[in-house]
């Protein structure tokens, strides 16, 4: 009986999936005006997909093992998730639902998959997930009191490198990286704080003036960060991610194709550089380029991944039924592998699109933004996201070589988990400040115009970076 | 600044895009050549409660099945146990054979939804899906009566394909029965009845190396196709001297009649006048050293000698000594090859899958592994092979098939019917062990080839031993082809 239920739940589970990533799109094509739907409808269609993806992984979880833990998590992840959104789009009607429902959905993804693979694991996480729904949902209030942010690049940089620094002198290895910092009996990564910081100093630096020299001293501090990423930390996983995020941001400053061009030529060169020097680098690469010939070793753990996605048929094994504990690190770096053989590959499939979601949706915080500052932030922690689910998706389906990060969302690791919902209020609050551009309440828009009306009688600092700029060079 | 976001965005999808392609060519088109590694944990799979798929012969015979017990379980029960075990295997004590190497398709469960209803509403038992064998039950038979006690092994294939239609061992063993004389069939090194000598025991060549000294000479070109000399039966290459067999002098000798009298001084000559390289190339073109991708366990037939080899070396391998070895089937597939314009096929034992409702799955398609040698060689090697039937060491292959009424009431094919022309080699493998071992391979008919035999008779003496168990496969296939 319980089996006759998973392979039910195979179907479901693609079902939710695909209504909630057909809504999405749909959604998006709707704000182009290519096609007209009732959006707040197509959105609580997504949020009913959540629900049902949760309460039926739940049954399957709950027959498979009857335990009293079990039905607990379960609740409590109905509640986060229930709570979570319902607040969400109270406190901050004029945010994006559409990312809310994104990150929620893979968020309870990881908790249902994290729970099958290792209860106690699962257990953390959630408490992980209540405090990153938390600061979701508060974010977005303390930096609307905050004073102006762009102000202070000076404060962004040197936070960085403390941090970094501390790392190099306090960190630990764990996984093969020296990036841990432990607080009494709790672990912390702090690259992933940095992230955040280093964002926001870019965009200080990048949203006053563009010319080479005003480039030259973020380039070179950036340059620091990675190279003390990748020769302090052994952390290529996340030089890469800042290294991009840097490019990026660059480019969108500055508009200059041939920064953006020559600096994806600068790091082919410079990864071709260390592909020679390091063998660390080279027993990767090897790994990645046939892991056939050394399955027992190198290519171990790439292989077990590919494995685990390519035995079954297109709608996987079935949810507890797979064997995924048989990958190392499967928790972690590995979980879109352990994904792909339970819920089924076309499942993997729509996952990606999810994430390609995020990035339309954080893109288009950035793009109807007017503040060059809150666009750069906007687009730099969007950034982030793509490249870090990028880097490792790639990397367990073997299209890229592998470099161990977190899937954001969905591995395990609280440092990850809270300062990717953190990310999210980032984008959410400069989505929120700009809502008359937001087009999820089209029929509210006449209220929001109202909104927006009220807001230029009241004009906000931020918004005028230029007067701002006015007033210092009258004062020198 | 808009512009660049955008287009920052669309190179983001795109790559997410071109991921997902890739995740989807993985999945559909790279992973069949990866998911049967051993390492993969999930090819041991078994569930409780599902009836482990049957394994049938090429006609539909149950060889292999699970039989309910009273208490509700399964037990494998195998028919005809002594001739399959080494091609079956077992499914205790770490899995063998075809229970090992297909166990994930034995224990996959298809259409899973509808088997589970029908067991929870109609108690039907949940079943893997069926195997259906390449070998047929009345050849296997045959071939195994044949070996009686004398250990060896006998292969027969099918050329064009490379379908094992029969595949024996001796000494073997019974699958029903392994779990309890498992200690005593892994203690018994003398007669190592777990082994498959068909396609694991490495034997040395002996004469029917030939065929592939006689291939590199064909192809090498040059004077050396023409060589004749005169045969005393002894001759002395360096510091060794080499003996035709029982030092039998052969006269007056050209390729043809010394590949037909399996004259050991000619070969000697004409390796030594070629030289180690065309030798070793031709050994490797038919695959020596290399994997033959059979599904069941198997050993790499070897050929060690290197391209600068002493004399002494190259004159013993030209004809069969030295330090090569070789498997049964790999001499079977050298045969086949020879039978089928010099295409060597990758010899498989299943053929497809069958769901519990009926439908065929995963059929084997024959793949081509390497053009040993142009069709205008093979068929001059093929003549060579019919004159060893027809005036040399294998006079008494030959054999007619006569089946009038069949022919006549349209049942059965006109084209193989009377004297059939058989092309075989014979070959008796010196070896440290004891007596010679006896060796005969064989294709027929000669003209169209639909079977090809490999005999190997552990210490059995001369070669010409080896020829009636092929002859009586052989014609058994042909009459009821």
């Amino acid at each position: 009986m319980t089996d006759l239920f998973i392979i039910i739940s195979k179907y479901l589970f693609i079902l939710y999936i695909t209504v909630f990533v057909f809504a999405g799109f749909m959604i998006n094509l709707s704000r182009q005006d290519i096609i007209k739907i009732n959006i707040p409808m197509a959105l609580s269609n997504q949020r009913i997909c959540i629900i049902l993806f949760h309460i039926t992984a739940s049954i399957v979880l709950i027959t498979s093992s009857f335990e009293t833990d079990l039905i607990i998590y379960c609740v409590l992840g109905l509640a986060l998730i229930i709570l979570g959104s319902f607040l969400a789009i109270k406190i901050y009607p004029n945010s994006s639902h559409l990312l809310y429902n994104c990150i929620f959905f893979i968020m309870d993804i990881g908790l249902m998959m994290l729970y099958r693979l290792n209860s106690e694991l699962g257990q953390k996480q959630l408490i992980w997930n209540g405090i990153g729904v938390f600061m979701l949902l508060i974010c977005p209030k303390i930096f609307s009191i905050l004073p102006r942010l762009d102000l202070f690049k000076k404060v962004y940089i040197i936070i960085a490198f403390a941090l970094l620094i501390s790392t190099l002198i306090f960190g630990f290895a764990s996984g093969g990286s020296k990036n841990w910092i432990s607080f009494g009996p709790i672990g912390f990564q702090p690259s992933e704080l940095i992230k955040i910081f280093f964002v926001f100093y870019l965009a200080s630096a990048f949203s006053k003036n563009t010319s080479i020299k005003n480039l030259i001293k973020p380039t070179i501090l950036s340059g620091i960060v990675v190279i003390l990423l990748v020769g302090g930390q052994n952390d290529l996983g996340s030089a890469l991610i800042f290294y991009m995020t840097f490019l990026v941001m660059l480019f969108i400053s500055t508009n200059n194709y041939l920064y953006f061009f020559g600096g994806v030529a600068f790091i082919s060169v410079a990864s071709n550089i260390a592909y020679q020097l390091f063998s660390h680098i080279r027993v990767r690469v090897e790994a990645w380029q046939n892991p056939w010939l050394d399955v027992a070793n190198k290519g171990y753990q790439i292989a077990q991944s590919l494995f685990a996605i390519c035995t079954w048929q297109v709608t996987g094994i079935g949810f507890t039924r797979g064997y995924a504990n048989s990958i190392p690190v499967v928790e972690r770096d590995f979980i879109y592998a352990a994904i792909c053989e339970e819920f089924g590959i076309i499942f993997g499939v729509f996952l990606i699109l999810i994430f390609m979601l995020i990035i339309l949706e954080g893109s288009r915080g950035a793009i109807e933004n007017k503040n060059k500052f809150l666009s750069l932030v906007c687009f730099g922690l969007t950034s982030i996201i793509a490249v870090q689910s990028f880097l490792i998706i790639g990397g367990v389906i073997k299209f890229i070589p592998l470099t161990g990060v977190t899937l954001p969302f969905i591995s395990y690791g609280g440092t990850s988990i809270v300062i990717s919902y953190i990310l999210i209020s980032i984008i959410q609050w400069i989505k929120i400040r700009n809502e008359i551009y937001s087009s999820d309440k089209r029929e509210n828009i006449s209220k929001a115009r109202k909104i927006n009306r009220k807001k230029e009688r009241k004009p906000d600092l931020m918004d005028r970076p230029e007067s701002f700029n006015r007033k210092r060079r009258v004062r020198r | 600044m808009r512009k660049s976001i955008k287009f920052i965005c669309w190179i983001y999808l795109i790559i997410f895009l071109i991921m997902i392609g890739y995740l989807l060519k993985t999945y559909f088109y790279d992973s069949h050549s990866f998911v049967a590694n051993p390492m993969n944990p999930r090819l041991s799979q078994s569930y409780e409660g599902v009836k482990r798929g049957s394994i049938y012969d090429a006609n539909g015979d149950i060889i292999a099945e699970d039989v309910k017990q009273e208490d509700g379980s399964f037990k494998r029960v195998y028919k005809n146990a002594k001739y399959y075990s080494h091609v079956i295997g077992y499914t205790v004590n770490g899995k063998a054979g075809v229970e090992a190497k297909y166990n994930f398709r034995l224990e996959n469960v298809s259409n899973e939804f509808f088997q589970r209803v029908g067991n929870l509403f109609l108690k039907k038992d949940i079943e893997g899906d069926s195997l259906v064998l390449t070998i047929d039950n009345n050849l296997q038979e045959i071939a195994g009566k044949q070996l009686g006690k004398q250990k060896g092994s006998i292969v027969a294939l099918e050329p064009s394909t490379g379908k094992v239609l029969a595949m024996v061992s001796n000494p073997t063993f019974d699958s029903n029965e392994v779990s309890e004389n498992w200690a005593e069939l892994n203690s018994d090194e003398e007669n190592a009845p777990l082994l498959n000598r068909a396609t694991q025991g490495l034997y040395p060549p002996g004469s029917t190396f030939k065929i592939i000294t006689a291939a590199a000479v064909l192809a090498s070109g040059g004077e050396v196709v023409d060589f004749e000399m005169d045969c005393d039966g002894d001759e002395r290459f360096g510091h060794s001297v080499i003996h035709c067999y029982d030092g039998k002098a052969h006269g007056h000798v050209d390729l043809k009649s010394a590949f037909a009298k399996s004259c050991n001084i000619y070969f000697s000559e004409i390796g030594i006048k070629m030289g180690a390289k065309n030798l070793k190339d031709m050994a490797e073109s038919f695959g020596f050293n290399k994997n033959i991708g059979l599904a069941l366990e198997y050993s790499v037939s070897t050929f060690p000698m290197s391209e600068n080899a002493e004399e002494r070396e190259i004159v013993e391998t030209a004809f069969g000594q030295g330090r090569t070895l070789t498997s049964p089937l790999f001499m079977a597939m050298v045969t086949s090859a020879i039978a089928n314009n010099g295409m060597m096929m990758q010899p498989y034992v299943v053929d497809h899958s069958l769901t519990p409702s009926g439908g065929v799955r995963n059929r084997t398609l024959p793949i081509k592994i390497n053009q040993a040698i142009s069709p205008e060689i093979a068929e001059k090697v093929k003549e060579l092979m019919c004159e060893v039937v027809n005036s040399g060491t294998a006079r008494n292959a030959s054999f007619s098939v006569s089946r009038k009424d069949d022919v006549l009431s349209g049942k059965a094919n006109s084209e193989i019917s009377g004297k059939i022309q058989v092309a075989g080699k014979t070959g008796t493998a010196e070896n440290p062990q004891g007596d010679d071992h006896a060796w005969f391979v064989a294709f027929a008919p000669a003209e169209n080839p639909k079977i090809a035999v490999a005999v190997l008779l552990e210490n059995a003496g001369k070669g010409s031993n080896a020829i009636p168990a092929a002859r009586e496969i052989m014609k058994e296939y042909l009459e009821n082809y």
